[in-house]
């Protein structure tokens, strides 16, 4: 799994984020950066956004459905959904982790 | 509303590598219109192409350079600048080791007709040795492309 991850390379942040968009329905580019501001408070830029959906798709991850004029819609794969599944406990974990440990610096 | 930002965003856009283009620069450029352009939305699109350039996926079947090597295979050949083949385009001219599109060529003399940069202290001197040493390379086309589409937006400023 961490040679999975690193495959993604620096995106790798930008594509869990992306996953979890599309995992309530399919976004184009535009929609996804709002969403995720709404999510996670994160505003990602095109460049970055553009550079994970890249590696995304080539992995099978997510895939572009017929645009609608210019803006192409991505819908989250199967195989992009068990990798979302694969990689959120693991964050759950460092989140929880953090908390922990902070918590142990207040008392 | 001020377009520049947008107008400089999608020029950016030409640096990253022709097959990345054919595949997501509409996409961005619709993106750019929604999406409030700042300064780091720029260097994030600098950053991208750079991290595109190095990509594998987005190389050129053939290399740069081998490609113009092989001159036998002219039916290959591509602008050097913008990547389009012989057959998309209405004339393709070839130099040592490079070619270039009439549509490039086109922008080279819009650059090239507009105003200088104010910091040029002495167009003389800097303009013709970046002329020269630009041709060639890959690294001096990046540099030559990316000289042309940023600091023409910023003049109009």
């Amino acid at each position: 799994m961490p040679r999975r991850r690193s495959e993604l390379g620096r995106f790798s942040d930008p594509s869990v984020l992306i996953l979890a968009s599309l995992a309530s329905g399919p976004r184009h580019g535009y929609a996804m950066i709002l969403d995720i501001e709404e999510f996670s408070g994160t505003r990602l830029e095109p460049g970055t956004l553009y550079g994970a959906i890249g590696r995304l798709e080539r992995r099978g991850w997510i895939a572009p459905l017929q645009a609608q004029e210019r803006r192409r819609p991505y819908v989250l794969t199967a195989s992009g959904a068990a990798a979302l599944r694969e990689q959120l406990p693991a964050l759950q974990r460092v989140a929880s982790t953090g908390m922990e440990r902070l918590r142990a610096i207040r008392s | 509303m001020n377009r520049l930002p947008v107008l400089l965003a999608w020029r950016l856009l030409r640096l990253y590598p022709p097959r990345w283009r054919d595949r997501y620069e509409l996409e961005v450029r619709a993106v750019l219109e929604d999406h409030p352009v700042r300064l780091i939305t720029l260097a994030d699109l600098i950053a991208g192409a750079i991290d595109a350039r190095f990509d594998p996926a987005y190389q050129p079947e053939e290399g740069l350079m081998s490609g113009s090597k092989r001159q036998g295979g002219r039916n290959d050949a591509h602008c050097s600048f913008c990547g389009k083949r012989k057959d998309q385009v209405r004339k393709l001219v070839a130099g040592p080791g490079v070619y270039i599109c009439d549509s490039c060529i086109e922008l080279c003399n819009e650059v090239l007709a507009g105003p200088d940069r104010p910091d040029d202290q002495s167009p003389a001197d800097t303009s013709q040795t970046s002329r020269q040493e630009s041709r060639g390379s890959p690294r001096s086309w990046l540099r030559n492309i990316f000289r042309s589409a940023v600091p023409e937006a910023i003049w109009e400023t």
